[in-house]
């Protein structure tokens, strides 16, 4: 079975700032989603795990190997998307597939095939012809994750992959991600909590270059048993609550709000009533502790 | 309500006043079922993956296309470094190609009205092409591009190893072809190779060495003005000759190409320097 370990990895940049510190987790073949607040580090994993940035401690072992000791082989399985990505505009979408193939050392009679099946796949062979300049962002979007999937990686790396994607363009990659995790290791970023509920099959949770949770969705909502509170108050009593208490959700009634509050104890708000746990809940609390550690 | 049960009552073959049914469909106005919450329904989801999963791996799976790719990498005959090679020219565009040589044998021809005007252009053209070709094949940074190059089989080195090749490669095709049309096959021939392919190898090695500090724009930028410079004393010499007067032209000439070899070299072992990949804070 596939396997790729991040044993306590480290980057640390100049200035004194560590973008990530001692990572460690294991992922098997589903689709895992990596979230946290901006500058949580996520990006930079995702390049150390790309090996475009050289790790400042820890090891990446995939199979059992430290891919540092062969990074070719380790790329020949791996396909990436960056979070910010261009193309060449005078090129087709069929000419920056084949240019991609060919540095990816694929050969050349196959590429008429496999680039017919990743643009199927994605949806843009009605493009492929067109000059990439032309496109929308939603199909430069799509061309970006069939590049990735040009040479059948074992390992699929996308840094906010849906970014630009409308509704129906997101649910068609989800399900489609989804399926090729039965056999791959996904790793993809996302900044919306709700868009990969259903689908992933394991959550890192990033918060200041450190690892918050790793696990099953249900399992971190479970750590919120019994610490989310909900309340109803008037709405001009939203700003104190908010300032005094960790708010993880607001619904805006009619001349009132409903607020949610994560707290390890019952707050001293009248009226409050305990609740069932959501995935914003936890986010918000891992969130929260994090920071209020290092202010510590 | 009272249509609804009529119909129900058809599907069962029932008579509209058996009691019985009555009073099962009276029981039914009771029951008020709450739609499931968003949390149910992704618990339910969750539930049900395991067996789809299942199912999934029971079904036949054809040959993945990996396999295929290793099986056919073995029946290849030619060395890896042609693929690298032949990669980089697709970044050359038809019209790319065809300005150019048409703008740079225009400037030849021209210059064959004016004496010798055609062995001056060459000479002060072909560090300028060197440049142009350079930025042109370099600008995968610009577009957003350079990182997914970086996660290829090939290194981004020997990526940019490759592109030296290409860049140096076509200015050599274009400059041999310009030279023909002005020598005839003569001993004065190589004099003129030497004086044109000295300053694009020292300009192509200056903008490449450049560019690991200032990017390919500012790289190219730096070439381009020190070659400008150069041109305006060229009645006086090469720079080379400037500092080191007892200097023939032969030998400045060589001493600019090792020169010109010795940045790209370097240049390329400081390729891999991940700083230039990505923005390090």
């Amino acid at each position: 079975m596939l396997t790729l370990e991040l044993a306590g990895i480290s980057k640390f940049y100049k200035a004194a700032s560590w973008g990530l510190r001692n990572v460690s987790t294991t992922l098997t073949p589903g689709l895992f989603t990596l979230i946290g607040p901006n500058g949580s580090g996520k990006t930079t994993l995702l390049r150390l795990l790309a090996g475009i940035l050289q790790l400042s401690a820890g090891k990446v072992l995939f199979n059992g190997q430290d891919i540092s000791k062969d990074h070719s082989k380790y790329k020949e399985k791996l396909g990436y998307l960056p979070q910010e990505f261009g193309f060449y505009p005078e090129m087709t979408g069929r000419d920056f597939l084949y240019y991609i193939a060919r540095l990816k050392d694929i050969p050349t009679k196959l590429y008429p095939t496999r680039v017919e099946e990743v643009a199927q796949c994605v949806g843009v062979t009605s493009f492929l012809d067109r000059r990439i300049g032309g496109w929308s962002v939603g199909l430069r979007q799509r061309l970006g994750i069939a590049q990735a999937l040009l040479n059948d990686p074992d390992i699929l790396i996308l840094d906010e992959p849906m970014v630009g994607l409308d509704l129906e363009e997101k649910l068609f990659f989800w399900n489609y991600l989804s399926q090729l995790s039965k056999e791959r290791i996904i790793l993809l970023s996302s900044n919306i909590l709700s868009d990969f509920i259903t689908y992933s099959d394991g959550v890192l949770l990033l918060v200041k270059g450190e690892l918050g949770f790793g696990g099953g969705i249900q399992e971190l909502i479970d750590l919120m048993q019994d610490k989310v509170w909900v309340v109803e108050v008037p709405a001009e009593m939203r700003r104190e609550l908010v300032c005094k208490w960790t708010v993880s959700g607001i619904d805006i009634l009619n001349r009132s709000c409903r607020i949610r509050i994560v707290s390890d104890s019952i707050p001293d708000i009248l009226g409050i009533q305990l609740t069932e746990p959501r995935l914003e809940d936890a986010y918000t609390y891992i969130v929260n502790q994090k920071d209020l550690s290092k202010k510590e | 309500m009272m249509n609804k049960r009529q119909q129900i009552l058809r599907d069962l073959d029932e008579d509209l006043v058996n009691s019985d049914v009555e009073d099962v469909l009276a029981q039914l106005d009771k029951y008020q079922i709450e739609p499931p919450s968003i949390e149910a329904t992704n618990q339910l989801i969750q539930s049900l993956k395991p067996i789809f999963s299942q199912e999934f791996s029971e079904v036949k799976k054809a040959q993945r296309f990996r396999d295929i790719v290793v099986a056919t990498r073995k029946e290849k005959t030619f060395p890896v470094i042609f693929s690298l090679i032949l990669s980089q020219t697709a970044l050359i565009s038809k019209e790319f190609v065809v300005l150019t040589i048409v703008v740079f044998m225009a400037g030849v021809l021209v210059g064959n009205v004016f004496n010798s005007g055609s062995s001056k252009f060459l000479v002060a053209a072909s560090p300028f092409l060197g440049i142009l070709t350079l930025f042109y094949e370099y600008r995968a940074r610009l577009y957003k591009v350079e990182e997914i190059e970086a996660t290829c089989y090939f290194l981004p080195s020997q990526v940019a190893a490759g592109r030296i090749l290409v860049v140096l490669g076509y200015n050599v095709i274009l400059g041999i072809g310009a030279t023909l049309i002005i020598e005839t096959y003569t001993f004065a021939i190589w004099n003129l190779i030497m004086n044109w392919l000295a300053p694009l190898l020292l300009i192509v090695g200056i903008a490449l060495f450049s560019s690991l500090k200032f990017g390919i724009v500012g790289g190219c930028t730096v070439a381009g003005t020190v070659w400008s410079a150069q041109l305006l004393v060229m009645e006086k010499g090469t720079f080379i000759q400037l500092f080191l007067p007892n200097l023939t032209d032969v030998i400045a000439n060589i001493v600019s190409m090792f020169l010109g070899i010795g940045l790209l070299y370097i240049s390329l072992n400081l390729w891999q320097k991940e700083g230039r990949l990505v923005q390090v804070r």
